[in-house]
C-alpha cells in the first residue's frame, strides 16, 4: 500500500480542479473564474454569462460520465483478462456500440434507451468475439490488442457503407462518429449518466472477487469464484458502461487504458485500489481533454478523441515497448 | 451474488482491509458526477424559467400589439390619406418629412407585428417574441435569405461556409459585414461548430437548413436556452426555396421584400418555361466530384433544377448523390455530361482521364464525348448549382442555356462556363 491519505486526497482536489477549470476556460473569455464565483454566491449575472455557464457545466457533467464510465470499464476489463493492452476502444467494443447506434438511426429511433440497447448489444456481442478469436490465436495480451483493433477496423468499415445508406441524414449520424459532448443535452445527460452510475456501482459491487483475477485463473477457481460467470457479468457491465457513453456523445479513445494504468501505478496493483483511482483519474483525463476540444479549433469544434489519443496512443506505445514480447502486467 | 466463492487469501485480505479509502474514493467521484449532472440540469431549468417567464410576457404584449395595431393602422390609414391630400401641393421639404414620417410608421408596424409564430421544417412552432437585432445563421443557404430579403444589417453571426461559398453580390455583403466586425465567425457547422461561440453572440434569431450539417442538434441545444431555431426546409423543389424565403421574411421582419423575392425567382422561373416549351428533354449527367465519382441522382434539388431547365437526369433512379463506375456511365450514355470543376480541381481532361483508365476507348461512344457536349462549370457559377437557396432560378438559367443553347440564341456554349465566358440575362438583371 504506497499511497496514503494524502496522494488519495490529491484526486478528487485534481478534479475539482478541472471542473473548475472547465466551466471558467471557454472561448467565450468574458466568463471566467470571476463570473464562475458570482454566480455561486447567488449575484446576478447577465444572461448572456447564465447561458454559458450552464453549457459549459452541462459539458463538463458529460466530460466527467465519459471518463469515470470508461476507466471503470477499461480497469474491469484489464483485470478480468489480466491484460493492461485493454481499452473499450481498443477492444472494438466502442465500435461495436457505434455500429449499433448508427443501426439504430438507420431504422429511424434517435431515443437514448433505444441507442443504448443496439449499443450494448453491439458493444458485448464485439468483446465476445473477440475474446474468443484471441483465445485461439494464442490468447497473448498483445494478440487482443491486435484482434481488437482489427475487429474496430471491420465495424466501422460496415458503420461507414450504413452512414453512406443514411444519405442526407449522414452529417448527423457524424456526431456520433466523432465522440464530442459539445451538443450533449439535458434528456441525453440524464439518461447516459444514470446508467453508466448503475454500470459502475455493479462493477464495484464485484470488486472482491474481481482481485482474485490477479492471481490467475486457477486460484481464482481454487477459492471457489465461477470465473466463467464473473467473466461474463463483468463483460456485461463493462460494455454496458461504454454503449452508456456512446449512446450519449460517441465513442472516445485510451481514456479507458491510460486511466488504469496511471492508477496502477501509484496506488498499487489491487483492483479494489485501481477501480476508484482510475474512475478519478478518467474523470480529470476526460474534463481537461475537453477543455482542450473546445480551444483548439475555435470556432468550431475538435473530437475528443482527437485529443485523448494525443497522450493515450504514445502510452500505448510505451507499454508495448516496455513489455517487450513478455505479459506486461 | 449466487456463484462467487468466499476467499480467504492473506493478500486478499489486505486488499480487503485497505477497501475504506477507495471506495470512499469511488463514491466521491460518483458524488462528484451526480453533483455536476444536477447542477447543470438546475442551471438550466433556472434558465428555463426565466424564459417562461419572458414569453408569458411576449404573449400579453403580443395581445397589446394587436389591440394597437387594429386601432392605429384604421386610424393612420385615414390620417394619411388626409395628410397626402393636403400635402400633394406643398414643397419638397415637407414631402421629405412625410417620407421620413412613412418610414417611421413603417418600422413601427414592422416591431409590431412581432411576436410572431412560424411552424419551422420540422414542424416546430418557432416562437419570435421581438422583431430580432441578433441573427446568426448556420448555413450559405440560410445567409443568402436572410441578405435576400434585406436583413443584413441584424446579422451578428455566420457560419465558415458562408464566408467562402456565397456567390455574388452576397459575398460582397459578408465580407463588408466581417471586415468591419459586426458579424463573427461561428465556425463550420458542416464538421462542428461552437455552440459557445454562438451563445456568447447572444442571438435573438438562429437559421439554418434542416438537417443540414449539425443543425438539428444545434437547435435542440439552443433550444434548451430558449433561443428560436428557425430551420428552414431542406431543398427538395424550387417551392421549399420560395417557402424559405418568406420564413425568413416572416422571422426577419422583412414580409414585403420577401415577397418581391420570390415574385422576381417565380418570374424568371415562368419565362424560361416558356422559353423551353419547344424543345424536348436532354438527357445530362452532373458529376460532382471525379474519382470516386459521385453524380446527382434523383430526389436531390440538382436533380429538379435539371427538370426544370429541360434536362433529364440519366441518374435520376439512384437517390442522393451516388458514386458510379465508368461502365455506368457509358450504359446510361447522357447526351451531356456537366462536370463541377470545385473550384479548378477537375476539367474536361480529368473526366475523359478517369473513364479510358477504366474502360478504354469505349469511351468514345458515350454521346456527350462523341458530339463535343461536356462542360466544365466555374467560379461563383458553381455556387448556382451547389446552393439551393435565392440564386436558384439563376443556376437553372445556367444549365437551360447549356441543354439548349438554341432557345437562348447561343451557337455553342463554351466548354468551361464561368462567369466570364458565359451571361446569365436573368441573374445580371
Amino acid at each position: 500500500m504506497k499511497a496514503r491519505g494524502l496522494t488519495w486526497a490529491l484526486l478528487p482536489a485534481l478534479l475539482l480542479a478541472a471542473c473548475l477549470a472547465s466551466v471558467s476556460v471557454g472561448p467565450y473569455s468574458k466568463v471566467g473564474i470571476v463570473q464562475v464565483f458570482e454566480a455561486l454566491s447567488g449575484r446576478g449575472a447577465p444572461s448572456t454569462y447564465l447561458y454559458i455557464l450552464s453549457y459549459r457545466l452541462m459539458r463538463t457533467a458529460a466530460a466527467i460520465v465519459i471518463g469515470v464510465s470508461l476507466a471503470s470499464a477499461g480497469a474491469s476489463l484489464q483485470y478480468t483478462l489480466r491484460n493492461p493492452l485493454v481499452d473499450p476502444y481498443l477492444a472494438g467494443v466502442s465500435s461495436g456500440a457505434l455500429l449499433g447506434v448508427t443501426l439504430m438511426i438507420y431504422l429511424g429511433h434517435t431515443g437514448f434507451l433505444e441507442l443504448y440497447v443496439a449499443a450494448l448489444a453491439g458493444g458485448l456481442a464485439t468483446l465476445a468475439a473477440v475474446t474468443l478469436i484471441s483465445l485461439l490465436a494464442g490468447g497473448g495480451a498483445s494478440t487482443f490488442l491486435i484482434t481488437g483493433v482489427a475487429a474496430s477496423y471491420v465495424l466501422t468499415g460496415v458503420t461507414m457503407f450504413l452512414m453512406i445508406g443514411l444519405g442526407p441524414k449522414l452529417p448527423g449520424a457524424l456526431y456520433w462518429m466523432f465522440g464530442s459532448v459539445a451538443f450533449v443535452t439535458r434528456p441525453l445527460l440524464l439518461r447516459s449518466a444514470a446508467v453508466a452510475a448503475l454500470s459502475i456501482a455493479g462493477i464495484a459491487t464485484l470488486t472482491r472477487y474481481i482481485n482474485t483475477f490477479m492471481l490467475g485463473d486457477d486460484v481464482a477457481k481454487s477459492l471457489g469464484v465461477s470465473t466463467g460467470l464473473l467473466r461474463t457479468t463483468v463483460f456485461a457491465l463493462a460494455s454496458s458502461a461504454t454503449s452508456a457513453v456512446v449512446a450519449m456523445s460517441g465513442p472516445v479513445g485510451f481514456i479507458g487504458l491510460v486511466s488504469p494504468w496511471l492508477a496502477r501505478r501509484v496506488y498499487g496493483s489491487s483492483f479494489s485500489l485501481a477501480l476508484p483511482a482510475a474512475a478519478m483519474i478518467g474523470a480529470t483525463l476526460a474534463v481537461a481533454s475537453d477543455i482542450a476540444a473546445r480551444l483548439i479549433l475555435y470556432p468550431s469544434e475538435a473530437p475528443l478523441t482527437a485529443v485523448t489519443s494525443v497522450f493515450g496512443a504514445p502510452l500505448l506505445v510505451y507499454i508495448l515497448l516496455k513489455s517487450r514480447g513478455e505479459s506486461p502486467w | 451474488m449466487p456463484g462467487y466463492g468466499i476467499q480467504a487469501l492473506p493478500e486478499l485480505r489486505d486488499a480487503r482491509r485497505s477497501v475504506d479509502v477507495p471506495a470512499s474514493v469511488l463514491a466521491i467521484t460518483l458524488a462528484i458526477m451526480v453533483v455536476l449532472v444536477a447542477l447543470s440540469a438546475y442551471s438550466l431549468s433556472e434558465v428555463q424559467s426565466i424564459n417562461r417567464r419572458l414569453s408569458s410576457l411576449s404573449s400579453s404584449v403580443s395581445n397589446i400589439n394587436n389591440t394597437i395595431m387594429s386601432e392605429v393602422s384604421a386610424k393612420l390609414a385615414y390620417e394619411s390619406e388626409e395628410l397626402g391630400s393636403l400635402l400633394s401641393g406643398l414643397n419638397s421639404s415637407v414631402s421629405y418629412e412625410v417620407s421620413r414620417l412613412n418610414s417611421t410608421i413603417k418600422e413601427l408596424s414592422v416591431s409590431l407585428r412581432f411576436p410572431v409564430e412560424i411552424v419551422d421544417a420540422l414542424n416546430e412552432t418557432v416562437f419570435i417574441p421581438s422583431a430580432p437585432t441578433r441573427v446568426v445563421t448556420l448555413d450559405p443557404a440560410a445567409t443568402e435569405d436572410v441578405i435576400a430579403v434585406g436583413a443584413a444589417g441584424q446579422l451578428v453571426g455566420i457560419d465558415n461556409n458562408s464566408l467562402i461559398y456565397l456567390p455574388p453580390p452576397f459575398n460582397y455583403t459578408v465580407n463588408k459585414l466581417y471586415e468591419n466586425g459586426s458579424v463573427k465567425n461561428i465556425g463550420s457547422t458542416y464538421t462542428s461548430p461552437s455552440i459557445e461561440a454562438i451563445l456568447s453572440l447572444r442571438p435573438d434569431l438562429v437559421i439554418g437548413t434542416a438537417g443540414w450539417g449539425y443543425n438539428n442538434y444545434i437547435a435542440s441545444v439552443l433550444g434548451q436556452y430558449g433561443i428560436p431555431v428557425l430551420l428552414l426546409p431542406s431543398y427538395n423543389s424550387l417551392s421549399d426555396v420560395y417557402e424559405s424565403i418568406i420564413m425568413v421574411g416572416e422571422a426577419t421582419g422583412h414580409v414585403q421584400q420577401a415577397v418581391s423575392t420570390v415574385e422576381r425567382d417565380s418570374e424568371l422561373m415562368a419565362s424560361l418555361e416558356s422559353r423551353l416549351s419547344n424543345y424536348s428533354p436532354v438527357s445530362v449527367a452532373l458529376v460532382s466530384w471525379i474519382n470516386p465519382t459521385y453524380v446527382t441522382g434523383g430526389g436531390t434539388f440538382q436533380d429538379s433544377m435539371i427538370s426544370l431547365a429541360g434536362g433529364v437526369n440519366v441518374f435520376e433512379n439512384s437517390t442522393g448523390w451516388p458514386v458510379i463506375s465508368a461502365e455506368e456511365m457509358l450504359n446510361s450514355n447522357p447526351q451531356v455530361i456537366i462536370v463541377m470543376s470545385n473550384g479548378g480541381l477537375f476539367n474536361e481532361t480529368s473526366l475523359i482521364q478517369w473513364l479510358s483508365s477504366s474502360i478504354g476507348p469505349a469511351y468514345e461512344n458515350i454521346s456527350a464525348i462523341k458530339y463535343g457536349r461536356v462542360y466544365v462549370v466555374e467560379g461563383w457559377y458553381e455556387s448556382l448549382l451547389s446552393e439551393p437557396a435565392v440564386l436558384l432560378p439563376y443556376g437553372v438559367e445556367l444549365l437551360a442555356e447549356v441543354l439548349h443553347p438554341q432557345a437562348f440564341n447561343i451557337t455553342q456554349p463554351p466548354g468551361v462556363i464561368s462567369p466570364s465566358t458565359l451571361s446569365l440575362p436573368g441573374a445580371t438583371s
